[in-house]
Parts: structure tokens; sequence; C-alpha cells
């Protein structure tokens, strides 16, 4: 590269100076014309002042991140699903609880139903009950109570010297059905031709049917450890 | 005196016309400027040497600006372009710092 090496006495020179000294200061101008253009330039866009090579790494490298970022934003939204999955299933199961202790009479509940008052029930065997309690179940009642006895699904009738037997408990000659569901459907269920009041009264009994707003049903069973029983494994 | 003048109305003009570089001369700007600035300190130095000679200082002027953009241009050209780029401005830094030592020697006494 050149280098101001001294040449021949500067004096000599300053005569034709004025045109060179103007080519000095336009170089000097175009100089600071393109410090300022650059910094500009860098200031403004950074990207504006890279090289091809460099951009085109920057490019691999945003690509790649935008990759990673990808793949975990993917792993989040599968946990994020995973998690509220999960609490779909501590809530239905929570559901599913309910429902079970509502079945299995372990809890006291009350709702709208139908209340049922029976007398007379001399001439009535244990086979009506059961009749009886089909119907109920077949029009949708969700919860019985008979008298004192919360009928369950292993309850059974049966028939003895003093009189009928609920689950053991006898529930004497005048009893009372406590049962909650669709009242306007059990009330019409219970009364069809040849069903279940039909076949109370042709005993001699006497029936009465009242729809009520709120039934509650208080008896409550308390369930046995399942003996034999175990739950197979779905997989 | 007139080269300091005509560096501020460089400067000035530069700000006012907030010219945008042309994408074919964008690599090469940079460097252009640094070997540019090298040649301006070493006019510095050789006119508190007295040993200043305007001539040389145009040639040396638009010789380094010419040789720095061509190196770049070859670099560019040979796929190392970045590798060479560095090179010139670590040569033309290496040059500026020892004139700029010069200069303050010069001006410093010290």
């Amino acid at each position: 590269m050149t280098e101001n090496q001294p040449e021949p006495p500067a004096h000599e020179r300053r005569g034709r100076g004025v045109r060179s000294q103007l080519l000095v200061a336009g170089l000097c101008l175009l100089l600071g014309f393109a410090i300022v253009t650059q910094v500009r330039q860098t200031q403004g866009d950074e990207l504006a002042g890279m090289r091809q090579d460099d951009l085109v790494r920057l490019m691999a490298e945003i690509t790649q991140r935008n990759e990673t970022l990808v793949q975990e934003a993917d792993e989040l939204r599968e946990d994020r699903s995973a998690l509220l999955s999960g609490a779909d299933a501590s809530r239905s199961a929570e559901d599913y609880l309910e429902v079970q202790q509502i079945l299995a009479g372990t809890v006291p509940v009350e709702g709208p139903g139908v209340v049922v008052q029976v007398a007379n029930t001399a001439d009535v065997s244990a086979q009506d009950m059961v009749h009886m309690l089909e119907e109920l179940r077949n029009a949708g009642a969700e919860a019985v109570e008979l008298s004192t006895v919360r009928i369950v699904a292993s309850s059974y009738f049966s028939e003895t010297d003093d009189g009928l037997v609920a689950d053991g408990i006898e529930i004497g000659a005048e009893h009372e059905w406590r049962i909650i569901g669709d009242a306007d459907k059990i009330a019409v269920a219970l009364d069809i031709p040849n069903g279940a009041i039909d076949t109370l009264t042709s005993r001699g009994a006497t029936v009465e049917v009242t729809k009520r707003p709120l039934v509650q049903v208080t008896a409550i069973r308390t369930v046995e450890e399942p003996q034999y029983a175990t739950p197979s494994s779905d997989d | 005196m007139i080269a300091v003048i005509g560096l501020v109305i460089g400067v000035v003009l530069g700000l006012v016309l907030q010219p945008s570089v042309p994408a074919e001369l964008q690599p090469y700007l940079p460097i252009a400027v640094v070997a540019a600035l090298d040649a301006l300190f070493g006019a510095v130095r050789a006119r508190l040497e007295k040993k200043f000679d305007d001539r040389v200082f145009v040639t040396s002027f638009l010789f380094n600006v010419l040789v720095a953009a061509f190196i770049v241009f070859l670099g560019d050209q040979l796929g190392v372009g970045a590798q060479l780029s560095t090179a010139v401005v670590v040569v033309l830094g290496i040059r500026i710092f020892s004139n700029a030592a010069s200069i303050r020697r010069h001006v410093l006494k010290a």
C-alpha cells in the first residue's frame, strides 16, 4: 500500500496548490460522507450491513432455533392437554363417585319425587313388592326408601309370619315409599292398568300417591368390602 | 485546514442527505472507509513531520480505497470474504495505530 512518504521538498509544490488542495478537501469530504453513511447504515439496519455468508449462517441458526422452539411448543402443548385431560379425569372420577354413592345408598339424598303410602298390606306378597320396585326402577327412580330401609341393588323382600320384610327389616302393614326421580313419569308408571298400584289394590291394600317437589331420602347403607370380586385391569 | 473543513462538510452532507448505500457497494463501503481513514492518518502524520504532499495523499487515498475494495471483492469471489475483510481491517487498524502513535509523539512530544 502507498504511504505518505516524503517526496521532493513540499515548498516547491505549494504553487500549484489550490487545485490539489481542493482535491484533498474533496476526498476528505467524501470520507466524511462515507463514514456518516456507513454509520447510519449500520445503526439503521443491522442485517443490511452483513455479508451474504453471515446472513446465510444467521438464517440457518434462526431456522434451527425456530425448530427447537416449535418442538418445545409442541411438547408443552402435549403436556398441557395431558394435564387438562387429567383434570377432566379427576372431575369425572368425582362425578362417578357421586353417582356410585347414590346408587349404593351410602349418602342421604334429596330431590323432587313421589311419596307412595300403602296401608292394609296383609295380602300383599313379596312378589308384589318386587313388582312395585321394578316399576319404580323402570320409571327412572334414582333413590328409593321403603319406610326406613334404603332400597339398593342388593335389596330383597320376603314374607314372614309377622308380615313383609325388606332386607331383614319388618316393614309392617303400613309403609311408605319415598322415591326420588321424575315425579310425573313415576306416577304415570305406577298408575298404568295392571301395574304396580293396580296389583296392590287388587290385594286389598290402599295406596296413595303424592308428587312432591322435595323428597328426602335419609336412610343410608354401609357398603361392605367385596370378598371375592376384584376389579379386573383393562390392559 | 481546508481538509478539515471538507471532512466537516462531508459529515454534514451525510447527515442532511441521509443516503442509503446501494446493495452492491454494501460490503465495500466499511472497508473503503477504514482504508481512507488510514490514508488520512498517514497524511496527518506526514504533515506533522512536514513531509506532507497532497499528490501523495490523493493517490494513497484512492489507491488504499481501491485496493481494500478489491481485496474484499476477491475474497467474496473466493468464498473467504468475511475472513479477508477481517484481515484488511486488522492490517489497516495496525497502520492507523502506528500512525496515531507517530502523531501522538509529534503533538505531545512523548
